[in-house]
């Protein structure tokens, strides 16, 4: 028996998967939620239409793409760990030196640290589901950020609106929803049990994203002379990526893409602050227009890269 | 191996089943810890087929509804073979070295690292 949102969910599997499997799936999905409630059934639905959106998209954990993401999946938590850190720590730090009682951006930042803090825990883990249902908070923490951002830069008081205003809202919303990409991307049936080398693995990763990217980063918050750092060590670890990517290495291009969230926010950052000012928006975007065509690259030239068909 | 993986083998190990029967099956087998969903099953069986590790066994409409069951073929069940010798080698060898340190270790041991 076939609902409207299984119908629905299905519409978005490739016509020929649809037209094979459609009637094998519609009898699982019959089954496996035969008495269970509501939550459980759109649960399932969900699974269902996710599977269909990793076939659209070439993300499934048989292609090169959904594999890559699957391995980079604990470095991905680890990276978002550790630039977020500092949040939590800097919103302690104001309490207890007496600041004024917090903004409700800054709350919101908390949600979506502590979000990815608590899913990088669980994910490191092992408890993959629990980690994709982090994310939740993380992305609703996003939106709330974004509407009070925009009703912040949309109000009479403030600068006038511009593509500046633009980078400036990107470089504070991008890096957790990239990361929130990345989580759920990555194909569940594929997800990488914990051990003890990979969660060391994940905590060398975390600390050098804080150290690169975070607010606390000494490298590059020490002087105004080295703000063109974080956008020239970006371009320089893509480049790597890319490097590696073309050989069918792994590791080297999962550790680029678990930093790609922290390398836009901090780059549109930077070159926010170099050019927002100067009134040259437009070579700020070109900088995130170049920024996203390497990533895409990455990720192009990681799917055609001979990945090692291992059995996962 | 990842673990969905090895439970989809195992579950496949002794006969032929179709989708939901291995959803069951694997929730058996991992003593209710593992609760597969169709999405990811669907994820898992595209790839091992795809590996030559499993293969169609046969497609039929039972009470109007459509079945297709899934079987392991040789490479498939030379996978399985070689996981569970692997498996049983570091079982082999953890039991060897908690019974050469005695009794002393405490029993409170709540999560394992792979």
């Amino acid at each position: 028996m076939t609902t409207r949102p299984f119908t629905a969910a299905m519409r978005l599997y490739p016509a020929a998967y649809r037209a094979e499997r459609g009637p094998e799936l519609s009898t699982v999905y019959a089954d496996t939620t035969a008495g269970a409630g509501r939550l459980a059934a759109a649960r399932e639905l969900a699974g269902i239409a996710g599977y269909g959106l990793r076939l659209r998209t070439g993300l499934t954990s048989a292609a090169p793409g959904g594999r890559l993401l699957a391995a980079a999946a604990p470095l991905v938590l680890a990276a978002g760990a550790g630039t977020v850190l500092p949040d939590l720590l800097m919103l302690a730090l104001e309490n207890r030196w007496g600041a004024p009682v917090p903004g409700a951006d800054r709350w919101l930042f908390l949600l979506v640290a502590v979000g990815q803090l608590a899913a990088a825990a669980a994910g490191l883990a092992g408890r993959w589901a629990a980690a994709r249902l982090l994310v939740l908070p993380v992305v609703l923490g996003v939106a709330g950020l974004a509407c009070l951002r925009i009703g912040h830069v949309m109000s009479p008081a403030s600068p006038r609106f511009g593509v500046a205003t633009v980078v400036w809202l990107g470089s504070a919303l991008l890096p957790p929803l990239i990361w929130s990409a990345l989580v759920l991307a990555a194909p569940p049936d594929l997800l990488p049990r914990p051990s003890v080398r990979r969660v060391l693995g994940a905590a060398v990763l975390a600390a050098a994203s804080l150290e690169l990217y975070s607010e606390f980063s000494p490298l590059l918050h020490s002087g105004s002379e080295v703000f063109l750092l974080p956008p020239l060590l970006s371009a320089a670890l893509i480049a790597l990526g890319l490097a590696a990517a073309s050989r069918g290495r792994v590791l080297p291009v999962a550790v680029v893409l678990a930093l790609v969230p922290a390398m836009a926010g901090e780059t549109l950052g930077q070159l926010y602050v170099v050019f927002g000012y100067l009134r040259s928006s437009e070579l700020v975007l070109v900088a995130a227009g170049g920024l996203a065509a390497s990533i895409a690259l990455l990720v192009r030239r990681d799917r055609s890269a001979e990945l090692p068909p291992a059995v996962g | 191996m990842q673990e969905p993986t090895l439970l989809l083998l195992t579950a496949l190990a002794d006969a032929p089943r179709h989708g939901y029967a291995l959803i069951q099956e694997i929730a058996a087998i991992s003593g209710g810890r593992v609760r597969m969903r169709t999405g990811t099953l669907y994820g898992a069986l595209d790839r091992l087929l795809q590996q030559g590790l499993i293969e169609v066994d046969r497609e039929e409409v039972v009470d109007g509804r459509a079945r297709r069951s899934y079987a392991l073929t040789g490479a498939g069940r030379q996978v399985l073979a070689a996981e569970a010798e692997r498996l049983r080698a570091v079982v082999a060898e953890a039991e060897r070295r908690m019974a050469a340190a005695g009794p002393k270790t405490s029993p409170k041991v709540r999560g394992a690292f792979a």
